[in-house]
């Protein structure tokens, strides 16, 4: 057999450093120890997008997809749309806290029908996109960027 | 001719060592792709598009700058991302809140404008994206923009497209 020599072991050493790094970077949120449940589920994401003006309400439609930002990776198809007027506090003069109309701006709640993946560590869009409640959340679909938080998950 | 000989080389050509350490590299480039690829899956050619950029809270100065028919680019990239084919300005009306009665009101702020820039461009289209050069046009998206007498931050609030 041929001997290896000393590049053939960097190489080699590199190149499993790169499998390590991918699996922990595509596995990375799952525990070490104990079972760990991979387990694909249908839900409905619900997204709640504050503070934004009618451009956007309107740029949104229902069944199309819809791309987390940040893994750049398919969460789901938006299967309803809802938008009610933004509300923002004021302390008012006698020390009331009341929450007021924004004019021109709105609220949208965001449903997305996606395909979770179970982990240990939490749910995942589609295997890769972390999706947990009350989290900052970026998205764009093909006419639209914007952010919002994960309102909830709701299960069939 | 033997497929492989004595020292490991297959067809007198290659060593078994180094063809494994090709074909492991395949396979990361391929599991990397999947995982972190583009999520795109079909492109068109060209296709013409309108986007209405909005920048607020400017002085007069700076609308009397754009001409319909002038060139706008990105002024970070300095890419081409079209051409003014209409412009809209209106006073700019800021919401404030007003502490007595506990209610938002919008309040004319003296002296400045918000501008409404349409501008047209070829684009590349996909499922996921608009592209103009290096631009992602979409409904919320940020970038400057100059043109000959003028440069301004703002966003992206309309698309129209079906343009001949």
């Amino acid at each position: 057999m041929k001997k290896i020599n000393w590049i053939d072991i960097t190489l080699i050493v590199f190149v499993l450093g790169g499998i390590l790094v991918i699996l922990l970077k595509v596995g990375g949120n799952q525990s070490t120890g104990g079972d760990v449940s991979m387990e694909m589920n249908q839900a409905s994401i619900v997204i709640k997008v504050d503070n934004v003006r009618e451009a956007t309400v309107s740029s949104l439609k229902i069944d199309e997809p819809l791309v987390s930002d940040e893994t750049n990776s398919f969460v789901g198809r938006i299967i309803d749309l809802e938008a009610i007027p933004y509300k923002d506090k004021i302390e008012t003069l006698d020390g009331n806290l009341v929450f007021a109309e924004v004019p021109e701006r709105y609220t949208i709640f965001v449903t997305v029908n996606a395909n979770l993946l179970e982990r240990d560590a939490g749910y995942y869009a589609d295997g890769i996109s972390e999706i947990k409640i009350n989290s900052d959340f970026r998205f764009y679909t093909k006419h639209v960027i914007t952010s919002g938080k994960i309102e909830r998950i709701d299960w069939p | 001719m033997k497929v492989i000989d004595r020292k490991g080389i297959l067809f007198n050509k290659i060593s078994v060592v180094d063809l494994a350490i090709v074909l492991m590299i395949v396979v990361l480039g391929l599991v990397a792709w999947s995982y972190f690829g583009n999520t795109s899956t079909t492109t068109s050619n060209r296709i013409p598009v309108q986007y209405v950029y909005e920048t607020t809270d400017v002085p007069k100065s700076f609308t009397e700058q754009i001409e319909i028919g002038g060139n706008v680019y990105n002024s970070n990239k300095n890419s081409y991302v079209g051409v003014v084919v209409d412009l809209d300005v209106q006073p700019y009306l800021m919401a404030v809140p007003d502490l007595s009665e506990g209610v938002f009101k919008n309040q004319l702020v003296k002296d400045r404008y918000i501008v409404r820039i349409t501008i047209q461009a070829d684009s590349v289209q996909d499922n996921y994206h608009i592209w103009v050069n290096q631009e992602n046009i979409k409904v919320g998206a940020m970038f400057p923009i100059k043109g000959k007498g003028f440069a301004s931050y703002g966003y992206v609030v309309g698309i129209k497209e079906g343009i001949q």
